[in-house]
C-alpha cells in the first residue's frame, strides 16, 4: 500500500508542476485619476509600473493645478487670463507658452476651426461650469468680438516668451490640454524605463509600446449612437487616438439638444453633419485639437485639412461618423481598422 | 511458469488509477473553466478612484452611492448596468446609457463615481470615445 500512496503522491506532484499554459497575461498596475475636469485611467506594465504611476499622477495634478486650470488659484493660465491685457513674460522652458504656440499653430492650420480663445463663449454656455444654458444671440455676438486667434500675441526669443491677450480675450486650453498631458506622460514614462502602457485621459488615448505578448494594442472605438457598442477595432502601437463626439456631454432645453463642441465661427454647437471624429496620430496635443477642428469642419473640411497638413509633413488619420449612419475612414487606417459589421453602419475606406 | 501474486491489481491500485483519471479530467477541463470565469463580468464601483464595491454582474442588484454631495443611483437589469438617476448638474452619467461589455465604464464626474465592467475576454484592451 505504501507503493500505491507514493504513486498517488507523485501523480499529484506531477500535475501541480505542469506549466499554467491557460493563465492570463500580467494585468499591469492601474490607477484612476480625476484631473483636468475628466477621469483618467492609466495602466502601466513592467517592473517600474508602481513608481511610474505615482509620478504620472503627480504630473497630471501639477499640470492641471499649476499650469492649465482656468480656476485653480496660482495656475499660470488663470494668471494670464487675469492679467488684464498686460504682457506676461515666461522662461524659455515654461510649458504654458509652448502649448499656446502649438494651439495657435493648429488654429492657423485649421483656419480657426480650433480656437483656444473661446473661453468666454464656453462659459456662456456653461459647459465649463456645469451650469448649462442657451445664451442669447446678442450675448454670443458680443462675446465673439473677444475671440479669435488674432487676439493673442506670442513671441519667443533667447530670453523666453511673452504672451499678450488683446481686447479682453481669455484662453481655454481644454481642447488640447489632455492630449498635451498625454505627450508629457509618454516622455516621462519612457524616461522611467516603461515600455508598455495604456493611458486613457478622458477620451484621449495613448497606447505605448506593445502588449506583454508582443502584439499591438486593440482599441475599440465607441459607437456614438450606442455607447454599449463600438464602430470597430484599431490595432495600434505608440499612437494617440482621440475621439470628439457629442453623445454624452450635452443638455436639452425646450426640446432642443445642445452639445459641447462649439463652432468658433458661430459660437453655437457645431452642426457639420458629423456626430463623431476619431483622430489617430503620433502627437497627443495635435490629435486632441485636430479631433475638435475636424468635427467643426465636417467631412470635406476635415479631409482638406488632412491633405494640407500632410503636404507640410504632419500626417494623421481619421474615422468620421456622419449623422446619416456612415463611417468613413482614411486610407492609412485600412490595414489596422476592423469595422464592427454588426454595428449597423455602412463603412467606406477613403483613399 | 511462476506466478507473481503481488502483481495482481488490488483496490489500492484501482484507487491510484481513479485518482490519475480524475486529475487528467480536471486538468483538461481547467482552460474551459477559466474561460467561463473570464467571460463573467464583474461590476466595479469606485468613488474618487477607490473601489467601494466589486461584485459579479449576475449577482449585482444596483445601488446608491453618495459622494461629494451627490447621490448616484445605479441600476442593473438584463445583463447591463446604467446610472438610472443622479442629482448631479450635468447628467452626463445618465446620458451615457447602459453598458454590458468588459472595459466599459460610466463616470459621474461631479460625484467622482465610476462604474466599470471588468472581464478578460472583451476582444479589446481599451475603449476610446
Amino acid at each position: 500500500m505504501k507503493k500505491q500512496l507514493a504513486a498517488l503522491l507523485l501523480t499529484i506532484l506531477c500535475a501541480l508542476s505542469l506549466p499554467g499554459c491557460g493563465e492570463a497575461v500580467p494585468s499591469g498596475e492601474a490607477r484612476t485619476v480625476y484631473a483636468m475636469d475628466t477621469v483618467m485611467n492609466l495602466t502601466v506594465y513592467g517592473e517600474n509600473a508602481a513608481s511610474a504611476l505615482e509620478g504620472a499622477e503627480k504630473e497630471l495634478h501639477t499640470l492641471d493645478e499649476a499650469v492649465l486650470s482656468r480656476t485653480a488659484e496660482g495656475s499660470e493660465l488663470a494668471a494670464l487670463n487675469a492679467a488684464g491685457g498686460e504682457t506676461v513674460h515666461y522662461a524659455a522652458d515654461d510649458a504654458l507658452p509652448a502649448l499656446i504656440q502649438t494651439a495657435l499653430a493648429i488654429s492657423d492650420a485649421a483656419n480657426g476651426a480650433f480656437d483656444p480663445t473661446l473661453a468666454p463663449v464656453l462659459d456662456a454656455w456653461g459647459f465649463t461650469k456645469d451650469e448649462r444654458r442657451v445664451p442669447s444671440a446678442d450675448e454670443l455676438s458680443s462675446l465673439l468680438s473677444r475671440t479669435g486667434r488674432d487676439k493673442v500675441t506670442l513671441t519667443e526669443d533667447a530670453d523666453g516668451w511673452t504672451v499678450t491677450l488683446l481686447d479682453g480675450a481669455q484662453l481655454d486650453l481644454g481642447g488640447i490640454a489632455k492630449g498635451y498631458a498625454a505627450d508629457l506622460l509618454r516622455a516621462q514614462l519612457a524616461a522611467e524605463g516603461v515600455a508598455s502602457a495604456t493611458l486613457d485621459l478622458g477620451g484621449d488615448v495613448f497606447v505605448m509600446g506593445k502588449k506583454s505578448d508582443g502584439s499591438d494594442w486593440r482599441v475599440a472605438v465607441k459607437d456614438p449612437a450606442d455607447t454599449d457598442s463600438y464602430l470597430g477595432i484599431l490595432t495600434a502601437s505608440d499612437k494617440f487616438i482621440v475621439t470628439s463626439g457629442v453623445y454624452e456631454r450635452y443638455f436639452e432645453e425646450n426640446g432642443v439638444r445642445y452639445h459641447h463642441i462649439i463652432d468658433p465661427a458661430t459660437g453655437c454647437p457645431a452642426e457639420s453633419g458629423l456626430v463623431s471624429v476619431t483622430v489617430v496620430c503620433e502627437n497627443g496635443a495635435w490629435a486632441d485639437a485636430l479631433s475638435t477642428a475636424c468635427f467643426v469642419l465636417g467631412t470635406d473640411g476635415a479631409l482638406d485639412l488632412r491633405a494640407s497638413l500632410a503636404a507640410q509633413g504632419t500626417d494623421f488619420e481619421l474615422i468620421l461618423v456622419t449623422d446619416d449612419g456612415r463611417v468613413r475612414y482614411t486610407g492609412g487606417l485600412a490595414p489596422i481598422f476592423t469595422p464592427n459589421e454588426e454595428s449597423g453602419y455602412s463603412y467606406e475606406a477613403l483613399s | 511458469m511462476k506466478r507473481f501474486p503481488e502483481l495482481k491489481p488490488t483496490k489500492w491500485d484501482a484507487l491510484v488509477v481513479l485518482a490519475v483519471v480524475l486529475l487528467a479530467l480536471g486538468l483538461a477541463a481547467r482552460p474551459f473553466l477559466a474561460a467561463r470565469t473570464a467571460d463573467a463580468l464583474t461590476v466595479v464601483v469606485s468613488i474618487d478612484g477607490e473601489t467601494v464595491e466589486r461584485m459579479p454582474l449576475e449577482r449585482y442588484e444596483g445601488g446608491s452611492y453618495e459622494s461629494r454631495g451627490y447621490t448616484v443611483r445605479v441600476a442593473a437589469e438584463g445583463g447591463a448596468v446604467r446610472v438610472a438617476e443622479s442629482d448631479c448638474p450635468n447628467q452626463d452619467c445618465v446620458h451615457t446609457g447602459a453598458i454590458s461589455r468588459a472595459g466599459q465604464s460610466i463616470v459621474c464626474l461631479p460625484a467622482r463615481v465610476a462604474v466599470t465592467l471588468e472581464g478578460a475576454s472583451a476582444g479589446y484592451d481599451v475603449i476610446v470615445g
